[in-house]
């Protein structure tokens, strides 16, 4: 009995995990290299040497890190100010608020940034009646923009909450609280016990929460979709953009750039795996 | 004088955070709303009429959302449950996780598309269980995830304790391991439809847009420039998280580790 649930959990596993990985892979390595395609006819690197020599997919590449450094860098130090100043209840009806950002999906936090935030949002508005501004025109471009503001904004509305309640949590269960008693007590300072103790545990033990957090941002796909621009696009938004467009020339392109996005994926990951066996040692 | 500023303090903490709810109900009570006015002409019920009324096919949307979301979420969980098993206690096991972090790290629409070729030639492209097959294949990743370090010699223990005292495998399945576990499934369950209902990337791309889930709706009506559905159909997303929230905050707050 064992037996048999074992050979079909294997074969499970292979059908439903392993098999449409490698079959996606395969049939974007094939179709990047000219065996098949509608305008294929044989083996070709003209595809890659395209994508390779193309400033618009470095640009993507970068741009889609720049979102991701950023928005975890902003999120991750506000996180950081909320559990040093102690300003969440773990407890209580106040609680309940610092969830609420973790039920709103991708697609409805864009569309509130686009609502609050473009010219005629509900910021522009109010900086009008307050004469900061004197209508659309007068607002600054924080949605759509050359900077990535929009979906900044909104990735850091995203994961705030997460990482405020990720790093209390490790707050409690690092006993935090009285190391910084005890530091206190051998004469430390506040901000020496933050910037010496505080920081540095707590992102040795979020590192890889952290690092698979910039993994979802740089796929991300809803948010850039609706808040950023033409050009540089993110990488998920290009692909896709690519693999729909009429011209047949674009589509082994857009495989191209999958298989690139892929393999950088694959490396974070085996960084992130590596870090997570490293604090499994050490924790043993 | 130190409550009073305590107190405002948190009715701005309440305020910020609550903020998009608050925009997107004021947005779904309101027919017209105007520049520079920063409230609404009229308020109305009209939208959510019209939701009642299915006009838009918004009701049909949530229906459907709701059957793809408890059937992905309840499969991911029943095959994660028994799979992970399989994965704790391989000899591969690190090569067997690592396997099972990519499919649900990658960007669902760039894997969507790469798919997209297989699910076309079997049918499945624009058919709502093409779409179900697309988002088991990163739900069921991440119940492997949650479930594998479940898996530990005192469970294994309490399985070999079954089958000494005459329990076949199916009775300490039924009998033990689930019941001792229902917690976890439960978790697992939410996280997993939490997943397939705020899926957008990769069910447009095997939905091919014929199935309409709510965020392909919300989708739509923010491309018809109609913000007003937009923000009814957004509502409508928030509420089972938001439901989850109410019963048990820890089923929207989790991290694999």
């Amino acid at each position: 009995m064992k037996n048999r649930s074992n050979i079909l959990s294997h074969s499970f596993f292979a059908l439903l995990v392993i098999a449409p990985f490698a079959a996606g892979i395969i049939y974007a390595l094939l179709y990047s290299f000219g065996f098949i395609g509608e305008l294929n006819q044989e083996f070709t690197l003209q595809h890659w040497k395209n994508v390779l020599q193309s400033a618009e997919i470095f640009k993507s590449f970068f741009f889609s890190i720049y979102i991701g450094i950023t928005s975890l860098l902003i999120s991750v130090s506000i996180a950081f100010l909320f559990v040093m100043k102690r300003k969440i209840n773990s407890s209580g009806w106040m609680s309940y608020f610092f969830y609420l950002p973790l039920a709103i999906p991708a697609m409805v936090a864009a569309f509130f940034t686009f609502q609050f935030l473009s010219g005629a949002g509900f910021l522009s508005r109010i900086f009008f009646q307050l004469h900061i501004s004197n209508g659309i025109d007068d607002f600054p471009d924080l949605v759509n923009d050359t900077f990535g503001i929009g979906i900044i904004i909104t990735h850091v509305m995203l994961a705030l909450p997460f990482f405020i309640l990720l790093f209390r949590n490790y707050y409690q269960s690092e006993k935090l609280e009285t190391l910084k008693e005890l530091s206190l007590t051998l004469g430390s300072t506040s901000s020496q016990f933050n910037l010496k103790i505080l920081i540095p545990v707590l992102l040795n033990k979020t590192f890889a929460p952290l690092a698979l957090y910039f993994i979802f941002i740089l796929g991300s796909y809803e948010i850039p979709l609706l808040l950023g621009q033409q050009s540089p696009q993110m990488i998920s938004v290009l692909v896709n953009r690519k693999l729909s467009r009429y011209n047949l020339l674009d589509i082994p392109q857009g495989y191209v750039i999958a298989i690139l996005y892929t393999l950088l994926v694959m490396l974070l990951l085996y960084f992130f795996i590596k870090s997570k066996d490293k604090s499994h040692v050490q924790q043993a | 004088m130190f409550s009073k500023l305590n107190w405002v303090s948190r009715f701005v903490r309440v305020v910020i955070f609550s903020l998009p709810i608050l925009l997107l109900l004021l947005l779904s009570f309101s027919l017209q709303w105007r520049f520079p006015d920063v409230l609404p002409d009229t308020f109305s019920l009209g939208n959510w009429k019209a939701l009642l009324q299915n006009q838009n096919g918004m009701m049909v949307s949530f229906e459907i959302s709701i059957f793809i979301s408890i059937i992905v979420a309840f499969t991911s969980t029943a095959l994660g449950f028994i799979m992970s098993r399989m994965i704790a206690f391989h000899s591969k096991k690190n090569l067997l996780i690592a396997f099972a972090y990519l499919p649900f790290v990658l960007s669902p629409v760039i894997f969507a598309s790469v798919l997209n070729f297989y699910f076309i030639s079997a049918d499945l492209s624009g058919n709502i269980f093409g779409v179900m097959l697309a988002q088991l294949f990163i739900t069921l990743p991440f119940a492997l995830l949650l479930f594998v370090d479940y898996w530990d010699l005192k469970l294994k223990s309490l399985e070999d304790l079954v089958s000494t005292l005459g329990g076949n495998s199916q009775q300490s399945l039924f009998k033990v391991i689930i019941p001792i576990s229902k917690n976890l499934l439960l978790l697992c369950f939410f996280q997993t439809f939490l997943i397939s209902w705020f899926e957008y990337g990769l069910t447009s791309v095997i939905g091919v847009g014929k199935i309409q889930t709510l965020t392909v709706k919300v989708f739509q009506f923010i491309s018809e420039a109609n913000p007003y559905y937009a923000a009814v159909s957004s509502c409508l997303l928030i509420l089972p998280p938001l439901f989850l929230l109410f019963i048990n905050k820890k089923y929207l707050f989790n991290t694999l580790k």
